[in-house]
């Protein structure tokens, strides 16, 4: 099974602070997107594995795009 | 009391007017980037128009109250619960000690970006310089003069009978504004027009151009997408970029700076002075729509507004405030 993390929230990804294959829990924080000048951590609703990281630092993100995708 | 159980990104106390007389010092006007919202909901809850309310950026706030007040909620096209039952918009509303009040989530199908919660009384909130408004960069005002975080209590006012007597009433639709993504702006010329900055095509084009909000939207500046400014050759041929001038006071709210080759609007917190032209003004009855802009995908068109224009404008709004004639009881 696999889950998409999405953005919340408009902004531009200020990081992201995990890598293909890392395991991650829930609630984990995966990326940062800066909105406002106010960093926003956009935290994993599911444990898994790291199978692919679809943004970049800089990217320009709208609600509910896809950010990472997790194997769980 | 209230207690702030989730703040989202930006949730600050301000009210409508802000700090005025204070520009040549250097401090802006803060207080309400959505003044329409905001006023309409004090006049349904039978509040002063200035009285201070909490502006949520973005959503994912919530509140909980530790004694009873009336409140009410506008603005984006966010939904508000009270104990996770939705609530309408625009409609003064009971609730109890321990009752809980939040946002819902920002969607994509998201319209307009503030949404305004208002208490009866307003807020008992630090005043500084004449106004309880957060001034975001001057660390001043407001709470403590910062946005609001988990954990902070807040002091709503005292429930009075006129406020009591407001439950149930609610703003007529014809009131409401509409949220959109396209949004259009009465806009005079100038301060720094055409013929000296800005060649007359110039302007035209700014006055026909969509333009885009850029990410880098938030209370001093809305930074626009769209063509570049066709300048005027001389102030080209003098050096330098022909957006930069003499420092002088900039207009503001409302002001549409020009930097290099970028138009910025300026709401409320914008900078007071600057070495770069403003080509058109916002009148004041449009600055509004300013805080309901959405980052990276609102599109933004300038209406030519004369001074008479933007007179009437404001004349028309501000009769909407006068009497109750907004108000109707459900």
């Amino acid at each position: 099974m696999e889950y998409t993390m999405r953005a919340t929230m408009p902004g531009l990804v200020a990081r992201v602070v995990v890598e293909v294959g890392q395991k991650v829990e829930v609630g984990q924080e995966l990326a940062v997107i800066n909105c406002m000048k106010t960093e926003i951590s956009c935290e994993s609703e599911k444990t898994g594995t790291v199978k692919e990281i679809l943004v970049e630092e800089w990217d320009e993100l709208e609600v509910d795009s896809p950010m990472i995708v997790l194997t769980c | 009391m209230a207690r702030v159980i989730s703040a989202g990104i930006q949730s600050i106390i301000e009210d409508l007017y802000g700090r005025t007389g204070y520009k040549d010092v250097g401090i802006s006007h803060s207080g309400f980037m959505d003044h329409y919202t905001a006023r309409l909901l004090n006049k349904v809850l039978g509040n002063d128009l200035n009285e201070a309310g909490i502006e949520i950026a973005g959503g994912g706030f919530a509140l909980e109250f530790e004694e009873e007040s009336v409140i009410a909620y506008g603005g984006s096209t966010i939904e508000g619960y009270v104990n996770d039952i939705q609530i309408p918009p625009y409609e003064a509303v009971h609730v109890e000690a321990g009752d809980v009040f939040r946002t819902g989530k920002m969607l994509p199908t998201t319209r307009g970006f503030r949404t305004y919660l208002m208490m009866t009384g307003g807020m008992d909130a630090q005043e500084y310089l004449g106004s309880k408004a957060t001034a975001v960069y001057g660390s001043f005002g407001g709470f403590d003069g910062r946005k609001l975080k988990k954990g902070d209590q807040l002091a709503p006012g005292a429930v009075t009978d006129k406020n009591r007597d407001s439950i149930g009433c609610r703003i007529k639709s014809e009131y409401i504004p509409e949220m959109t993504d396209t949004w259009e702006f009465h806009a005079m010329p100038g301060p720094d027009a055409a013929p000296d900055f800005i060649t007359d095509e110039g302007m035209e084009q700014i006055y026909q151009s969509e333009y885009k909000a850029q990410m880098f939207c938030d209370r001093a500046g809305i930074r626009l997408k769209g063509p570049k400014p066709i300048w005027n050759p001389d102030r080209a041929a003098a050096g330098g970029h022909p957006s930069n001038i003499t420092d002088h006071g900039y207009p503001g709210p409302g002001g549409i700076n020009v930097s290099g080759d970028t138009l910025i609007m300026f709401p409320v917190e914008a900078p007071t002075c600057g070495g770069l032209i403003c080509a058109i003004s916002v009148v004041y009855a449009d600055v509004w729509k300013m805080g309901q802009i959405f980052p990276g995908r609102d599109k933004i068109r300038f209406i030519y507004a004369t001074q008479e224009d933007a007179n009437e404008l404001r004349r028309r709004q501000n009769l909407i405030f006068e009497g109750d004639g907004c108000i109707e009881r459900k």
